[in-house]
């Protein structure tokens, strides 16, 4: 932490500062920039130090924490978690809509004995069912298999793919079997087979 | 983990991984919604096929802010399967499961299949004519797997016959099993995002 | 204008940035710290040119050192968005708070009530039209007029007590199909034969369910 003096304090009140850092058990160092004194806090937790601001001649208390962090990395940083919280609660909210808007019904009592003509599966197990569905009953099997591969290949892909390259142009081929992929969901998600 | 969020929270956060930080942080939140809510409906739910519906029922009806409470549970049960999938499908394109190290990605695949497995016992709760024949589907369907089937299908019924066993078996895996799971997996997760955070920030921890 | 960089830099790092400052025309006075290290430029320089040659090395920090009135603005800003933060926080803590609490006082009513009976999900009857249900044993006739108005009259004739009534759409009356009688959505008798008029039952909206209450 760096403590900004105004400009042109004189000894005393300079001395004032250390006397008031030491009292808190922190180490100050002096060195000057733009004319004016700064005090560079060497040591110790630095929380302590926010009662300086009340001597009168502190300007500020400048925080000095992430040194390896270029400024653009920082700006933000106490607005980015106000904006980050107040989304939460916007989204909370909005639960809350949902909640009363378009509550959850009970459904009727089961009736063990008599199967009903087709079972509806939520909306997140529709696509995987309608893929297993594409295949003929008797390879039924294979449709699983299939599935099964492939959220192999989804949960291992850190290993699988060890490319170098970064940049989204560069990896064109995955993006675009990422959005193929996502569209082929969607269908079957919306398509009869799900049924 | 508070004293990582605490950490997270006082350190700056470069750019490049602002959008990871805020869909992470935005699935603990409901995570943590569905632990609160959750815990205030066990304290009327009552798992027996002869009760569920009254004590559904009576937290609707009688308990006050019952609809709150079970509909916020309903919905961000849904909330955070999409949140989960559009972080993960946002990892797939970019290509960060290789830049934030891989065993996050990992984590993040295992906390989606289980939020799937959460949302559908949940439902299944519900005990009423669909859930009913829904889980029966899925359980002829395990039971058609060669060799294991069989003895999978009566674990997950709990005999050999859907009924009262069957419904306090998804309960327990809906309250106890699979949420310690997830806190697990959400734990090791933040461990090793702030980890990142610090190799990326650098400085002191 | 303050240059900060890591506690540990090496110090051919500190002498190369030193002298990249001091060859754009500012001394320099270097303080290592604890956590960091600290370089105060003084000078005449042009500070956004120091800004932009450190911009791409992220080792090093630039920060400017602001006059007392840009202190105290900044200051007061963060003063406001705390206190804007904090009341936003107390806002849903008292939000979520009240639900909670009301969850877990326990309700009047008691867990076991069999006389309120599930009749239909609200989408299941269409509009202008009724359904049969059965509560507690006893046929009762559910109608539903335009968008959640519902009434529920008791099926069973007043007048041999036998005969089962039916939804007449277009006059909107339970009709009986044996002796011709009539009977409005309030149970009033509109055409004879039957005298006593029809027991009704009340109807309760929870959720996406349509309930009746069987003790009347």
């Amino acid at each position: 932490m760096i403590v900004v003096l105004r400009q042109g304090s004189t000894e005393e009140e300079i001395a004032e500062v250390l006397r008031d850092l030491e009292r808190r058990s922190l180490r100050g160092r002096i060195v000057h920039a733009g004319g004016k004194p700064l005090i560079h806090v060497t040591s110790g937790s630095t929380r302590r130090a926010r009662r300086l601001l009340r001597l009168d001649q502190v300007e500020a208390l400048v925080p000095t924490s992430g040194p390896r962090v270029r400024v653009e990395g920082r700006r933000f940083y106490p607005y980015y978690f106000v904006n980050l919280c107040a989304g939460f609660v916007l989204v909370l909210g909005l639960l809350v809509l949902l909640a009363g808007q378009l509550p959850s019904g009970m459904g009727v009592e089961i009736d063990a004995q008599h199967p009903p003509s087709e079972t509806q599966f939520p909306w997140y197990a529709r696509a995987p069912l309608a893929f297993v569905a594409l295949f003929p009953e008797s390879l039924a099997w294979l449709g699983w298999l299939v599935l099964l591969v492939l959220a192999g290949v989804v949960f291992f892909l850190p290993t699988l793919d060890r490319s170098q390259r970064r940049t989204l142009r560069e990896r064109w081929w995955i993006v675009a079997a990422g959005i193929l992929a996502g569209i082929g969901w969607l269908y079957l998600t919306l398509s009869e087979g799900a049924r | 983990m508070a004293h990582a969020l605490w950490g997270l929270l006082r350190s700056p956060v470069p750019p490049e991984l602002r959008t990871d930080l805020a869909f992470g942080l935005l699935i603990l939140v409901l995570f943590l919604m569905q632990v609160a809510t959750g815990i205030l409906l066990t304290l009327y739910y009552q798992p027996s096929p002869a009760m569920v519906a009254e004590s559904v029922q009576f937290i609707m009806r009688d308990v006050s802010w019952g609809w709150l409470v079970r509909g916020t549970h309903h919905w961000s049960a849904h909330a955070l399967i999409a949140v989960c999938g559009i972080h993960l499908a946002r990892s797939f394109c970019l290509g960060t499961y290789r830049r934030l190290g891989s065993a996050t990605w990992y984590a993040s695949v295992v906390v989606l299949a289980l939020l799937v497995v959460l949302t559908f016992s949940g439902q299944i709760l519900a005990w009423d004519n669909e859930a009913y024949w829904r889980l029966s589907r899925v359980v002829r369907q395990v039971e058609s797997i060669p060799a294991i089937g069989r003895s999978l299908a009566r674990v997950m019924r709990g005999g050999d016959e859907m009924g009262a066993t069957t419904l306090s078996r998804t309960y327990s895996a809906h309250t106890m099993l699979v949420p310690w799971l997830v806190w697990m997996l959400i734990f090791l997760d933040t461990w090793l995002l702030v980890r990142c955070l610090r190799i990326r920030v650098g400085g002191t921890p | 204008m303050i240059l900060i960089l890591a506690r540990d830099c090496t110090q051919p790092l500190l002498d190369e940035i030193v002298g990249e400052a001091e060859r754009r025309g500012w001394r320099s006075e270097v303080s290592r710290g604890d956590e960091q290290t600290v370089v105060a430029l003084s000078g005449t320089g042009d500070p956004q040119a120091l800004e932009d040659a450190f911009r791409s090395r992220p080792e090093v920090d630039v920060l400017p050192i602001l006059s007392y009135r840009e202190y105290r603005q900044l200051r007061s800003r963060r003063r406001m968005l705390a206190g804007l933060a904090s009341g936003l926080g107390l806002l849903t803590a008292v939000g979520a708070g009240i639900p909670v609490l009301g969850f877990l006082l326990p309700p009047k009513g008691t867990l076991a009530d069999r006389t309120l009976v599930r009749a239909a999900g609200k989408d299941e009857i269409r509009e202008r039209s009724a359904r049969k249900v059965l509560v507690l044993g006893r046929p009762v006739v559910l109608v539903r007029l335009e968008g959640d108005r519902y009434f529920a009259l008791s099926a069973i004739c007043t007048h041999m007590d036998i005969c089962q009534l039916d939804w007449s759409e277009e006059r909107r009356q339970l009709v009986c199909p044996c002796h011709g009688g009539a009977f409005d959505l309030y149970g009033n008798v509109v055409q004879g034969p039957p005298s006593i008029p029809l027991a009704s039952y009340k109807v309760e909206q929870l959720g996406a369910d349509v309930f009746i209450r069987g003790e009347a």
